[in-house]
């Protein structure tokens, strides 16, 4: 071979290798033959793709955590989401005494509230919160991503309300095997109930079957409760009240 | 005959170079926290020192939850910074607070979820071409449990342009 078709081929290789880094082949060259169908992967490939089964969601959630020595912190969430990004979360002391915090996103910025202060910081939604190219929507890809990767837009919600609403990251973990144990009722919705354990941490899920929501999540540790998450009321679909995405008056900027 | 090898061993060529470009393309670059991080704000004192096998390299860093929190961030870095993603050690409870310096974007990455646990964990990606640098705190986030849990600082990734 000559000089020149040497240099030929290598500056071929590099163009194509440089095209093929940025189009992910490695991640394809990865991808594992699929495992036969079950219904415990039918209930992950809901969640994968929960967020193409809603347009609004409205409702709240009371989320307890529990420490070491049987302390408990209860809050309670309320949540008004409109696809893509229009958001309004708050989270209050559970007996609803104390707003602790607020974040709303109008679509093209966010802003976290302090309704105490009455203050706001905003910012302009990162470019990422719209970009859905690194969310795996197949059961194949979610096994065999190189990290948990979570919805765009539902990662920068400031509240554990947002993992529930957008559950992608749930067949995305690595070393689980979820059990599907049953079905059940919860504000009139069927859901599925899975459970599955990883190291010290044995969890029990209930998923609405229409959208793929976690609407209930149980969590202990060692034994000992860690967390508990219902949801008390949720609207799937139903026409939100549009000035709720919208900064409201007699709040500054920190 | 001459000819078609020549062909042959040039296709062959530009295979190979083009395997080892696109690993090369797509390879996540780690930082270690381990002595790397920087002071930022908040109260002074440096994160202690977890050895554990949960940790990406037996150990991590860690200062336990307050609402006085202190910031700190990995090593300023060059331009191109493009993904980032925080290894999640398997022994967090926390949620833990990360961002880039810049473009003033934050996300909440539950340390205590068990997917997150033991895998690197999706930060979001840098927009902008320029120097960036990845900070987390300790702070209490409102809607998580606050009962003075450690915030791990573990090993950081990141991919380029």
């Amino acid at each position: 071979m000559t000089k020149k078709n040497w240099i030929f081929s290598i500056t071929i290789g590099i163009v194509f290798g440089v095209i093929g880094g940025l189009l992910g082949i490695p991640h394809l060259l990865q991808a594992k033959p699929v495992s036969a169908a079950s219904t415990a992967d039918d209930v992950l490939n809901t969640t994968l793709n929960s967020s193409l089964k809603w347009n609004t969601v409205q409702g709240t959630a009371v989320i307890v955590w529990y420490g070491e020595n049987d302390e408990k912190q209860e809050y309670l969430n309320t949540f008004a989401i409109q696809q893509p990004n229009l958001a309004n979360i708050s989270v209050k002391n559970a007996d609803g005494s104390v707003a602790a915090s607020e974040w709303i996103s109008d679509g093209s910025k966010a802003y976290n509230i302090d309704p105490q202060a009455k203050t706001y910081a905003g910012g302009t939604l990162p470019a990422f919160s719209k970009d859905f190219s690194l969310l795996p929507t197949t059961l194949e890809a979610a096994k065999n991503t190189d990290a948990i990767y979570r919805h765009p837009f539902g990662m920068l919600i400031p509240s554990p309300v947002g993992e529930y609403l957008y559950p992608q990251w749930l067949a995305q973990g690595k070393g689980i095997t979820y059990n599907l144990v049953g079905e059940d009722t919860i504000l009139n919705r069927k859901v599925w109930i899975i459970t599955y354990i990883k190291y010290n941490a044995e969890v029990t899920a209930w998923i609405d079957e229409e959208t793929g929501i976690i609407v209930k999540y149980i969590q202990s540790m060692d034994g000992r409760p860690f967390e508990e998450m219902t949801f008390t009321q949720l609207e799937v679909n139903s026409p939100v009240d549009r000035t709720l995405f919208i900064l409201p008056s007699g709040v500054i900027s920190q | 005959m001459k000819r078609a090898m020549s062909v042959l061993i040039s296709i062959v060529v530009a295979i190979v170079t083009a395997s080892l470009v696109t690993t090369m393309v797509f390879a996540v670059t780690r930082i270690s926290e381990s002595g790397n991080l920087s002071y930022v704000s908040g109260p002074s004192g440096y994160p202690s020192t977890k050895t554990s096998s949960s940790c990406l390299g037996g150990s991590c860093l860690y200062l336990n939850q307050s609402s006085d929190p202190a910031v700190w961030r990995w090593p300023y870095l060059s331009a191109g910074i493009w993904n980032w993603y925080a290894y999640c050690p398997s022994i967090g409870q926390a949620a833990a607070k990360y961002g880039v310096m810049y473009e003033s974007w934050s996300t909440v990455m539950n340390q205590a979820n068990p997917s997150n646990w033991g895998t690197d964990v999706y930060l979001g990606y840098s927009d902008k071409n320029s120097s960036e640098a990845l900070f987390t705190s300790n702070t209490c986030i409102s809607g998580w449990g606050c009962y003075s849990l450690p915030v791990y600082w573990d090993s950081m990734g990141y991919t380029g342009h």
